[in-house]
């Protein structure tokens, strides 16, 4: 049994554009409206008609306009930031007059919502005849500032996490996050799971050591497969390729070179150390929905409109690209951030999304305008797998009940013919639809026909995830359609949006949140550090991550996606801190030169290799991984520091003065 | 108050009178509109914020604009990333930002553009051997903050434009 403790440091999510709003208050018209940035649109309005519903006139407003826009940059510290209340009141002081707010950087410093610092003690037991991990008990208490954040699911998200990969069979956990007279702290990429298996994974490469076992080895022999089981007791009903990762990084030439490059190093001055270390994060909150309108032209131009936020994660790009696959092209023209164009869905909600029980949910789903919830933040990587849900089903709805019947007609085939049946085998190639044995069709011509018929040209849907879809079924067109969305409307011809009653409903179970997430995703990285024993300097001389994400939407921003949480992952193992209290970011003193991010420099630019697995089958659903990315390259490092050093250290970050401590 | 005239993107501006304390980057940004120039940190760290100045040599290279005032770019001539186009037609740089997906939520993109149509100019000037490639762009992009990306995509973007004309810019 090995007992250790581990902290972690307050660090800031440094997105590049401070948070900034505009605002104006009419108050003869007793209309509000703002313009803003953040991850959750509609429960920033939410938040904002909450804040000002009982205000006293003439500061009411009648009327609360929101336009969210493009920010530069998220990384979670704009889910639930209070900034948009901010801009609201200064707008309501100053009526009639357009108001803007905007952070600098001393004060976005100061003010934003920072990653919660942990300090955190473990012990794991472990069976030195088979190598199995018998227990592991674990008390965390993180640091979460001077107000009220996401504080509390923080604590939950990351004890459930703290056993990584592995299939552990007695856990006990305490965590208690802690009000303090420090800058709040929220949601950040990882939502503290990067600390908990941060720690883990050190304990890990430190119990290999002392069985001894080979790493690897060690973690091939406790890690979760396919069906097994999270923390509290859900099944995962997602792939787990702990083992085809593991095989990968082992036979990896960095990880087979390592006692060659050890070896050399020491000839020149450096000492060299390999690490690795392996994460899973949960994709989706439980309670995640998305809302979308597709519609084609009589031109064969598409449009996409739909309620996630584009921060840098691709989401557009995603949705043009998945719809394409249903509509043969690429999108002309995608808007997200867009919470507030769907009133021909005309939904209602009650009650709390994530807690209520299954009596509650029954009743409501009575009404066939009942969701469990409208519209949820871009975050917890829900972004490939739930924010493209509503345009990939509202595009099929166009494909079969619209392009599907023009292109029967045009190709002179009758509707009881068994051909008009097989909508399924028809394929997009070059912008043309194929069939076998009949003549391709330009979309273009297609659309056309589909305008002149009436058909359906456009779609707006609904869809919610507690870890599973709501699966319903619609009358359109004289037969039942059953999909994974709740609500449907559709549009014919250039016509107006109706909206189409379920049928039939089945939304997933509450109990299914009872217990953890069962969506996940897992990623291992790899690294080789090379550090001068007369400075501490440490150079990563090359790094390998790997990881699966189910189908992937757009390539090159998985990739992309992969390489910035690489960077973002060195910053904090070994470059930023800050200070939680008397001389940390509230002082308004903190900028760029004082807080250090990984620079190009810091980074291996021509040595950091991405691998992504193929998904396990042509359909598997896309993963998110926007998160899990990040997680293992800090402990890979520390484990890499450790092999160089003989240091095992315990905090973070880990800078270069106290490297240059251990080696002199 | 200081009388300024400046040309950016080959259109003259000015005399207009500015104070002196009003930086570049509200100059661009407040007095002209042209919001493409970025302010990130106000400290010329991050360098969302640089421009591109011509020297009358036909020489040119990037100045911040958050902490420099529009007072000390009288009678200079520069250009910002409205400037790169012609007649709606990308630079060769921007249509290889797009192609190689190089950037994620383009903060920082504008600051890349022009350091890196800098980094064309000097080398079309001053060639750099195939070897000494890597570190010329490392070295030339690295004072840029990039918060999503991790750099690989930028500097793969600038290399291909480099790469792709090596008669021009590679002894």
């Amino acid at each position: 049994m090995l007992d250790r403790e581990f902290e972690t440091q307050s660090v800031d999510p440094m997105f590049l554009e401070p948070e900034s709003g505009l605002g104006w208050y009419d108050a003869g018209a007793k209309t509000l409206e703002l313009v803003l940035g953040v991850q959750s649109p509609y429960d920033a309005a939410e938040a904002l008609a909450d804040m000002l519903g009982n205000v006293r006139a003439p500061f009411k407003p009648a009327h609360i306009k929101t336009l969210f826009a493009y920010m530069g940059g998220g990384f979670g510290g704009r889910d639930h930031t209070p900034f948009p209340l901010y801009v609201a009141l200064a707008a309501l002081f100053l009526p009639g007059r357009p108001v803007r707010l905007a952070h600098d950087r001393y004060q976005q410093f100061q003010g934003g919502i920072k990653r919660h610092a942990f300090k955190m003690r473990t012990r794991i037991g472990v069976d030195r005849a088979t190598g199995k991990i018998s227990g592991f008990a674990a008390d965390h208490v993180l640091d979460g500032g001077g107000l009220a954040n996401f504080s509390g699911t923080v604590s939950t998200v990351s004890a459930i996490a703290s056993i990584g990969i592995y299939d552990i069979p007695k856990v006990d956990i305490t965590t208690v996050a802690l009000h303090s007279r420090g800058v709040t702290a929220g949601s950040m990429r990882g939502y503290g799971t990067l600390q908990t298996m941060t720690a883990l994974e050190v304990l890990i490469d430190e119990v290999a050591a002392a069985l001894p076992l080979d790493p690897i080895e060690f973690r091939r022999r406790n890690a979760l497969r396919t069906g097994g089981r999270n923390m509290t007791g859900n099944t995962y009903i997602v792939s787990l390729r702990a083992p085809e990762i593991l095989d990968k990084i082992e036979k990896h030439p960095i990880w087979q070179q390592r006692s060659q490059e050890k070896a050399r190093g020491q000839q020149d001055g450096m000492v060299v150390g390999t690490g690795i270390a392996c994460a899973t994060k949960n994709y989706g909150g439980g309670a995640d929905c998305a809302q979308s309108t597709v519609e084609i032209d009589a031109q064969g131009r598409t449009a996409i409109h739909g309620d996630h936020v584009d921060m840098g994660n691709g989401i557009g790009t995603a949705l043009a690209n998945r719809v394409a696959t249903h509509l043969g092209r690429v999108a002309d023209e995608v808007t997200v951030h867009d919470v507030d164009t769907y009133g021909p869905l005309a939904l209602v909600t009650s009650g709390n999304s994530y807690t209520m029980d299954q009596t509650t949910q029954d009743a409501a789903a009575k009404n066939p305008r009942w969701v469990p919830a409208i519209s949820t933040a871009t975050f917890a990587s829900n972004g490939a797998h739930v924010g493209t849900q509503a345009a990939a089903e509202a595009a099929r709805v166009i494909f079969r009940f619209g392009l599907w019947p023009a292109a029967l007609d045009l190709w002179g085939i009758a509707p009881t013919h068994p051909t008009a049946k097989q909508w399924e085998a028809a394929r997009w190639k070059d912008g043309n639809l194929l069939m076998p044995g009949l003549a391709p069709l330009s979309l273009p011509s297609i659309a056309a026909k589909a305008h002149a018929r009436n058909d359906v040209t456009g779609a707006m849907a609904h869809a919610f995830s507690r870890w599973g879809w709501s699966r319903a079924t619609f009358p359109i067109a004289g037969q039942a359609w059953s999909a994974d969305i709740d609500a449907l409307a559709v549009r014919k011809g250039g016509g107006e949006y109706a909206r189409l009653d379920r049928s039939s409903v089945r939304f997933p179970p509450t109990a299914n949140n009872s217990s953890g997430p069962v969506y996940t995703t897992m990623c291992a990285t790899l690294v080789r550090v090379e550090i001068a024993r007369a400075t501490g300097a440490l150079r990563i001389a090359k790094a390998y991550s790997v990881f699966e994400c189910g189908k992937a939407l757009v390539p090159e921003i998985v990739v992309g996606q992969a390489q910035g949480g690489f960077a973002m992952g060195v910053g904090y193992a070994l470059l930023e801190s800050l200070p939680l209290y008397e001389f940390g970011p509230g002082n308004g003193q903190w900028n760029l030169g004082q807080y250090l991010v990984a620079r190009g420099s810091d980074l291996p630019l021509r040595d950091l290799e991405i691998e992504v697995l193929p998904p396990v089958t042509p359909d598997e659903p896309p993963k998110g991984i926007a998160e899990v990315v990040m997680i293992p390259v800090v402990a890979a490092l520390l484990n890499a520091i450790s092999d160089a050093t003989g240091h095992r250290f315990r905090s973070l970050p880990v800078t270069q003065s106290m490297l240059k401590g251990v080696l002199m | 108050m200081t009388i300024l005239n400046i040309t950016i993107n080959g259109r003259g501006y000015g005399p207009t009178e500015v104070r002196d304390d009003l930086t570049m980057n509200d100059f661009l940004r407040e007095y002209l509109g042209m919001t493409g120039t970025k302010f990130g940190c106000g400290a010329a760290q991050c360098l969302s914020c640089a421009v591109i100045v011509n020297n009358s040599d036909g020489t040119s290279y990037t100045s911040p604009t958050c902490v420099v005032a529009a007072a000390n770019f009288n009678g200079k001539t520069i250009r910002t990333v409205e400037g790169h186009a012609n007649n709606g037609q990308l630079s060769a740089l921007q249509k290889a930002f797009i192609e190689h997906f190089a950037f994620q939520c383009g903060y920082c993109t504008a600051g890349f553009l022009n350091e890196g149509q800098v980094l064309l100019e000097c080398l079309a000037k001053k060639r750099v051997a195939r070897a000494d490639l890597e570190k010329t762009i490392a070295e030339a992009l690295d004072s840029h903050l990039c918060r999503c990306t991790g750099y690989i995509k930028y500097h793969e973007a600038v290399r291909d434009v480099i790469l792709a004309d090596p008669g021009r810019y590679l002894a």
